[in-house]
């Protein structure tokens, strides 16, 4: 049995190297590429959103390159996300493919999830099953670590190009250690990576709270690599969501840091007092913590379609009228064009820049 | 505009690169325009620079240009052939020019070839701004393409808009679906007169729906691009929101003005010359096969020599030295 996943940012680094180890045959679907969202596209319904189809593409091209069986997240989900693995399988096996299909009925659900572990691994006791499951949430909050410390240099850095290589040589570093005690030391080697850039100490960026929803925002694929575009004009991104905060809110793994969904419940009271499904609850939330941090700008980031960003964007943008605040929302889907995302990313840097001077002078 | 030929001129540059037209203006230090040129594009940028460039030498003879600003969707392309001390995208162009011809301007107005923006200015800063994103209802090339099924040139549409004393409703919501509507409105028996009032209604409500959603437009209001050459539109929009819009003198080149005013600090330009003109430059492009991406990527040629490449998303060949 050739196992798959769909990409979901640097998901699949965290998982496949641990898995295999513990014999599972995992081959995670190729690099997304033009291809893969074509094919996607081709066989989904129109106002699916962009994940759905990206999700798809992947799976087509995993089947074509030889595996068998597909894992995906479902249950009852966030958002329409709940019924994608049940409408995806339909789908592919009305195009002809053979597979098995297995979507995690209920995702939060700790045991439910080591099951799944059990059930296709080599793993044959419980305890195994959560060192293992432990250890892939390690990583992936070591990736995100690597991702947050780019962010931060990217702006500031002398070479061109040099952050870019540390993020690359960090991914490397973390994808090697398959043990505990080794992710312990290959986290310190990268906060020596990033440490050694050379950084222009003066320099301070625009800060840009980056929000929405999590599959786009985590996905340079989806979103056009907004992040790199940013750093590039030397702007500091704040990632306002991350997958290791979404896993921890549900499996508790990073003993200090709380739970993004209530801490954001908190701050969003007032403007948004129920769930709304999605990550609308943490965009609210969070660009209100944003601005009381003096972060400069939010860049709120949704798929074209997506109901719970779209409520979040209504509220944000009167948030930003409150408070005096700079939002952009950017929506994107497979129509959307590179000219236009670069054009208003620029202006709104600028509007930044601008209001950036002007307060320093006044005070 | 005044000749002066033989004396030595200094003045900045500003490059606008539309879809539709390409602007060039010459500007003095205080930002009085000296010399300006407007052309289309026929999807031949290049061709169109270089021709606005021996234009300029043939009007002005010698120049001395002090800086070069570029902007619109092709501020890339003209920052490669021509070199551009600023590459600015098109809201920042617009929004420097209009706050320098009326500091106390609050709300831009600016429909160009195939996009139109929305501007909020609150004292001298850009607060806010939208673009058209998904749709190019209501952007000049909709107007052009019906003038021309119409039979009308697209200078005389204002003029008929003008003249209709009860505009046909016309549903604006979508290009095809306007099409079709007007269609509709001339076997109804509707007269001309009314079914392009009727338009323009459409476009500016159109303008308004998308752009202008829960935004707040106080006067005063500039209305700048190539589109206020039409005094229908304007009409429509004043009718529909009851602000007086002013139209600048310069409206089609506002953002080629920005862009050069964007400039008049430079020290040392990167300007490679009015001779530009004279080069031999063509694009040509070829479609990577290295990863499934397939990029398409794109050359410009000066001779045999390549002067620059992008396309690609990975980089590797923008990158490349030669």
């Amino acid at each position: 049995m050739k196992l798959t996943v769909p990409h979901m940012g640097m998901l699949h680094i965290a998982y496949t190297r641990i898995l295999r180890e513990n014999g599972v045959d995992m081959m995670p679907p190729p690099k997304a590429t033009v291809k893969t969202l074509n094919l996607g596209v081709r066989h989904s319904p129109e106002f699916a959103c962009l994940p759905f189809k990206i999700n798809l593409g992947n799976m087509i091209e995993s089947l074509e390159a030889g595996a068998d069986a597909i894992l995906m997240p479902g249950g009852y989900g966030p958002c329409r996300f709940g019924y994608y693995g049940i409408i995806q399988e339909q789908i592919l096996r009305e195009l002809g493919y053979k597979f098995r299909m297995s979507t995690t009925d209920n995702p939060d659900k700790l045991s439910d999830l080591i099951d799944t572990i059990k059930d296709i691994s080599s793993i044959k006791n419980r305890p195994d099953g959560y060192r293992v499951f432990y250890l892939i949430l390690m990583r992936m909050a070591a990736l995100d670590r690597a991702l947050a410390f780019y962010h931060y240099y990217k702006p500031r850095e002398i070479n061109r190009g040099e952050t870019d290589r540390a993020l690359e040589e960090s991914v490397r570093l973390i994808d090697s250690a398959n043990t505990y005690v080794k992710l312990f030391m290959e986290n310190f080697r990268v906060k020596r990576i990033f440490r050694d850039i050379r950084i222009d100490k003066r320099f301070k960026p625009l800060r840009i709270g980056v929000l929405g929803e999590i599959f786009v925002t985590i996905e340079p694929f989806a979103n056009l690599d907004v992040e790199k575009k940013l750093g590039e004009m030397r702007v500091e991104i704040v990632r306002g969501v991350w997958l290791s905060d979404w896993l921890n809110d549900r499996f508790r793994f990073k003993p200090f840091r709380r739970n993004q969904a209530k801490l954001s419940a908190l701050w969003a009271k007032g403007y948004l007092d129920y769930p709304s499904g999605g990550e609308s609850m943490e965009t609210v939330g969070k660009t209100l913590m944003f601005h009381r941090k003096g972060i400069d700008g939010i860049l709120h980031i949704m798929p074209f379609t997506c109901m719970p960003e779209l409520v979040a964007s209504t509220i944000i943008h009167r948030i930003s009228k409150d408070k005096n605040y700079p939002v952009l929302s950017m929506t994107f889907d497979e129509h959307v064009s590179e000219a236009n995302i670069v054009t208003r990313l620029e202006a709104f840097v600028d509007l930044l820049e601008r209001r950036r001077v002007e307060r320093l002078s006044r005070n | 505009m005044t000749s002066l030929k033989g004396e030595e001129l200094k003045g900045y540059l500003g490059i606008d690169v539309g879809s539709v037209t390409t602007k060039v203006v010459l500007i003095d230090y205080d930002g009085s325009v000296l010399w300006n040129s407007y052309r289309r594009t026929m999807g031949q940028p290049i061709r169109a620079l270089q021709s606005a460039f021996s234009s300029l030498k043939k009007d002005l003879g010698g120049v001395d240009i002090r800086g070069v600003g570029a902007t619109g969707s092709g501020r890339k392309l003209a920052d490669h052939i021509a070199g551009a001390d600023r590459v600015k995208n098109e809201i920042t162009a617009h929004a420097v020019s209009a706050i320098h011809l009326l500091p106390n301007v609050r709300t831009i107005v600016e429909i160009g070839g195939q996009d139109s923006k929305l501007i909020l200015i609150r004292n001298g800063v850009v607060t806010d701004f939208s673009m058209n994103t998904v749709c190019a209802a209501g952007t000049g090339s909709f107007l052009e393409h019906q003038a021309a099924r119409l039979g009308i040139s697209i200078g005389e549409l204002g003029s008929y808009a003008l003249r209709s004393a009860s505009p046909a409703r016309i549903a604006g919501r979508c290009t095809v679906f306007a099409e079709s509507d007007m269609i509709h409105k001339q076997q109804m028996g509707h007269n001309l007169e009314d079914i392009v009032a009727g338009l323009c209604d459409a476009l500016a409500r159109n303008y308004l729906n998308n752009l202008a959603r829960g935004k707040d437009l106080s006067s005063p209001i500039i209305f700048q691009g190539g589109v206020a050459a039409n005094p229908g539109i304007k009409a429509a929009f004043e009718r529909e929101i009851n602000k007086e819009f002013i139209i600048p003198g310069h409206y089609p080149i506002m953002g080629a003005i920005g862009a050069a005013l964007l400039v008049r600090d430079t020290k040392d330009t990167r300007f490679k010359g009015l001779s530009v003109s004279e080069q031999r430059l063509y694009t040509s492009s070829f479609y990577c096969s290295d990863c499934p991406n397939t990029c398409g990527v794109i050359e410009i040629n000066d001779s045999e020599k390549v002067i620059a490449r992008w396309g690609d998303s990975c980089g590797k060949w923008a990158n490349m030295e030669e």
